[in-house]
């Protein structure tokens, strides 16, 4: 678990309030600092702000979905490098595929497991 | 002459009093049907069931003249349609403007030799393109013809068996195609076009081509076609679907089976009323063939159009759907009273040929024998005065009705304020905005008939959302 | 005469001022309730999240609560469940079952009130207990609303309930519930619902054997693609169709020769669909057929080859002239372009 010297920060974007608030919810609880988007746009606007540790986007969102927020942030120059990962519902076969070549990290389905969420924040925090 | 008189005034009686039995009648149906759809929206699967590897794949089309304004932005709220798999055609029909331009720049275009169909004749293709960045976008740049032949030429490229035609002003609600396409995943043998909610956009606020807030605009003109758009969609349709007789689906946004189009000749260009005409034409065809299908209205509002606010826009609109009706009407005559055609040609063609085409005629006529049946004596004033009330409150109360269908389902207009505007409109609507639209629909069937062609213009375009924003920021 | 109208003039009058009312009251009343409601579930919610993630103390708050914010907190609560996955959505049905709430809407389910029923159907769906299982089975069989029965198959596919397979089937089959309803609660059940979907494989209606053949290619594995393999000889067109993009998603090498042969079928839609799966199955000794059905065949099932051809051998469709059809040259200049939109199956 973190201190709070190098407490990490995370984005969450998801239009949802449900799923939005489990997420952060969770992260909260494990330690990190916590960002909340509703949409793609205003994701991107508080990427480019605060330039969190982590993304977490949901792919199917108004005003700009996760797959077009994920290659608008790397195509940012101040927060390109960011880790992300993509939620996505688990009808959306294809979406998978395409957050990788959009340059996503990872992905989660939804349903999703809060606990396996978090070790793959970890783990791709840890990769960086 | 009295007796000539009071016949006629028994006349007008029964067709009013006929009239209003079925708008009665419409109206507590649609009572039931809404309440159920609301109801069901509560415990129903749609979200997840429909963005399932069972939907059909939906080829858009987007016919553009000269759109250079919008098309960037209507491109992109197509994109953002919730919908798992969609092909999206632009039709460029031989735009003088920069609509290929903006394309090419916004969506990396390239030009790719598409394969075309040619199942219908249209006006030559002259170039066509893919986006890189969004293989599913298709630019079909075409000599010009209209509305209709780039409608048709969109399905000559299109790769898909259904197709979405949609317009370059509607702006979407995210889910209308998961909306429409809700009858054809149950029933896919059966239903070959659906159609969904218009409403009217003047008032209410836009970001990013999606309607993020109701409200009611503040021409007079627009809330009464506000309170009308009510009555057409939320009491006629319904209740026309469900008779399996609907006429009309939107060309702002409609679904139909592609090959039922292509069997049927395509969109028919020398008409002003196309999307009517479409419908009935194949209406023509299925029933003529003794074959059993669907063409499903969805109580569920699906897009959102700019109303006329100038007396003169309004009526050349209303003067161009009338000569729509009176064509469509005319080159399907044959269909009226047949029973082969089942209710499109027992009930409905009926009630669009005498209420909605000779209605305002009827309506004229009474207006200028009243005076003159009052002077002759053939009519008691008391009984005109009587009778008009009851016209009046009769017309309130079909308006005041129609509000509280949407009250009780989708109750979109947030604010108290509007709904209580509304209401004095209902009561307005009989002084002055119903004898205009008459007056003008009148006006247009005396063209007509003296063989005048249609000349009115276009209705201007605002240009709508945020779209210079949209623009810089991809 | 005068009289009638003016009678029915008061009456629509009546009615009016009535309609008027209605929608004042129902602008008031709803307004008081969603507040309510909101108040009621902001203040529960931070009780829910640390209820979602297992927290005693939480759990302990929740006894001396009031019966309408139990209810509200219940189906809050249902939600969560409803996006957790495994273990963690497991948790939260026990929670639910302790506190007696599943209990409460199971018995919901025989209200007279159809939106009742239809509620707790659905909540049933989301709350993930398996003592739903039995009394969803029976609203599926026997209850007179179709939206009702409609619910209890979308929450029997939430539960992933594999003994639901077959009654999903039959439910759909017999039109008890929208098709698009029941293959999608198939769907969520997952491989469970194989067996009970085989069993349908040679029913006698040919849209029970398409769906059979769909499903069978979403869901199944090679150890599915046999059936397979006889549905795309079946009678009906559609079936032979949904068999071969069945057979080109589950990747059964082995049935390229089957497919192949399809590529002769009498109905142009099935060529169409036999090419789309041969290019989904990866096996170039297809690029020869394929590139002829590319050039010489009608647009659908030209359409699908030359896509499929430039899928499996990028070089044999670049460079395609006008010689070779409109489709191979709309394929190389895709390829050319670099963009690989190849047809999903």
């Amino acid at each position: 678990m973190s201190t709070d010297a190098d407490k990490r920060t995370i984005l969450i974007a998801e239009d949802e309030p449900d799923i939005r608030d489990l997420v952060s919810f969770r992260l909260e609880r494990a330690g990190y600092d916590v960002i909340l988007a509703e949409d793609g746009q205003e994701a991107l606007e508080l990427a480019i702000e605060h330039r969190p540790d982590l993304a977490i986007l949901d792919v199917m969102m108004p005003r700009m979905d996760g797959l077009e927020l994920t290659r608008r942030i790397r195509a940012e120059q101040t927060i390109a490098a960011m880790p992300i990962i993509l939620l996505t519902a688990s009808v959306q076969d294809q979406a998978v595929t395409e957050g990788f070549r959009a340059g996503a990290d990872d992905y989660m389905r939804k349903p999703f497991s809060p606990q396996e969420l978090l070790s793959r924040v970890e783990a791709v925090l840890g990769r960086k | 002459m009295r007796d000539v008189l009071a016949a006629f005034g028994l006349f007008i009686l029964g067709y009013f009093a006929l009239l209003n039995a079925i708008y009665l009648a419409f109206t507590l149906y649609a009572f039931k049907a809404l309440t159920r759809r609301l109801r069901q929206q509560e415990y129903s699967p749609e979200a997840e069931t429909f963005a399932s590897p069972f939907s059909p794949a939906v080829s858009v089309i987007l016919p553009a003249y000269n759109e250079e304004a919008v098309i960037v932005a209507s491109v992109r709220s197509l994109l953002r349609l919730r919908y798992p798999f969609l092909e999206i055609v632009v039709v460029a029909d031989g735009s003088t403007d920069a609509t290929v331009e903006r394309m090419r720049e916004a969506f990396d275009l390239v030009e790719v030799r598409r394969a075309l169909r040619d199942s219908i004749a249209t006006q030559p293709v002259l170039a066509t393109y893919v986006s890189r960045r969004h293989p599913e976008i298709v630019v079909i740049e075409k000599e010009n013809g209209g509305k209709a032949d780039s409608v048709n030429a969109g399905i000559n490229a299109a790769g898909h068996e259904f197709l979405c035609v949609t317009d370059a002003d509607a702006v979407l609600e995210p889910d209308a195609l998961l909306h429409v396409t809700r009858p054809i995943i149950d029933d896919p043998d059966l239903v070959v076009a659906t159609g969904g909610i218009v409403r009217i956009i003047n008032g209410c606020r836009v970001e990013d081509g999606e309607v993020v807030e109701v409200g009611l605009p503040r021409s007079r003109l627009a809330v009464f076609q506000v309170i009308e758009y009510f009555r057409a969609f939320l009491v006629g349709r319904v209740n026309w679907s469900r008779s399996r007789s609907l006429l009309i689906i939107s060309g702002a946004f409609g679904m139909f089976r592609r090959d039922v189009v292509e069997a049927v000749g395509g969109w028919w260009n020398d008409t002003v009323g196309e999307d009517a005409e479409l419908v009935v034409r194949i209406h023509r065809y299925l029933r003529g063939r003794d074959e059993d299908y669907l063409v499903e209205f969805v109580p569920d509002p699906v897009c959102w159009t700019e109303a006329p606010e100038s007396f003169r826009s309004l009526g050349s609109q209303r003067r161009r759907w009338q000569r729509g009706l009176g064509e469509t009407i005319w080159r399907h005559k044959r269909m009226i009273g047949q029973p082969r055609y089942g209710a499109v040609g027992l009930l409905a063609l009926p009630y669009f040929l005498v209420f909605e085409l000779l209605g305002p005629i009827i309506e004229l006529i009474g207006y200028l024998l009243i005076p003159v049946a009052v002077l002759a004596g053939a009519l008691n004033p008391t009984y005109l005065l009587v009778f008009f009330l009851l016209a009046l409150v009769l017309g309130v109360f079909l308006s005041v009705a129609s509000l509280a269908l949407e009250e009780f389902s989708f109750r979109r207009h947030r604010r108290s304020r509007e709904i209580a505007r509304m209401m004095l409109y209902t009561v307005l609507e009989s002084f002055g905005y119903r004898q205009l639209t008459s007056y003008w629909r009148v006006r247009e069937m005396i063209a007509i008939a003296m063989g005048r062609k249609a000349t009115w213009q276009a209705l201007p375009r605002r240009g709508l959302g945020a779209d210079a924003a949209a623009e810089a920021s991809e | 005469m005068t009289s009638t109208i003016g009678v029915a003039g008061a009456v629509f009058a009546a009615a009016t001022v009535l309609a008027v009312a209605v929608i004042v009251l129902r602008r008031a009343t709803l307004v008081v309730l969603e507040r309510s409601r909101l108040e009621r579930e902001t203040r529960l919610r931070p009780l829910a999240l640390a209820l979602s993630a297992g927290d005693e103390d939480a759990e302990r708050e929740t006894a001396t609560l009031a019966r309408r914010d139990s209810r509200s907190l219940a189906a809050t609560l249902a939600r969560f469940a409803g996006s957790f996955s495994g273990g963690e959505r497991q948790q939260i049905a026990a929670l639910l079952e302790r506190r007696g709430d599943i209990d409460r809407e199971i018995a919901e389910l025989r209200s007279w009130r159809t939106w009742r029923r239809g509620r707790a159907a659905y909540l049933l769906g989301d709350a993930g207990s398996a003592e739903a299982v039995v009394p969803l089975l029976r609203v599926l069989a026997d209850d007179s609303d179709r939206d009702v029965r409609s619910a209890a198959a979308r929450s029997l596919g939430r539960l992933g309930e594999e003994t639901a397979a077959a009654p999903l089937a039959l439910a759909l089959v017999e039109k008890h519930v929208p098709r698009a309803v029941a293959s999608q609660a198939l769907l969520a059940i997952g491989p469970a619902a194989l067996p009970g979907l085989v069993d349908l494989k040679d029913h006698p209606e040919p849209d029970v054997r398409e769906l059979v053949a769909r499903l069978l290619g979403v869901l199944g594995g090679p150890a599915e693609a046999e059936y397979l393999h006889a549905l795309v000889e079946d009678p009906s067109a559609p079936v032979r169709a949904a068999a071969a993009r069945a057979l080109g998603r589950i990747g059964d090498a082995r049935a390229s020769a089957a497919l192949t042969a399809r590529l002769e079928d009498r109905i142009p839609a099935v060529r169409a669909a036999a090419a789309t799966a041969l290019g989904a199955l990866g096996d170039r000794s297809a690029v020869p057929p394929l590139l002829r059905i590319a050039r010489e065949d009608d647009f659908e099932p030209a359409r699908q080859a030359a896509r499929a051809a430039a899928s499996l051998d990028a070089d044999s469709v670049r460079g395609a002239g006008a010689e070779d059809g409109p489709h191979l040259v709309e394929a190389s200049d895709l390829l050319a372009a670099g963009i690989e939109a190849w047809e999903r199956i």
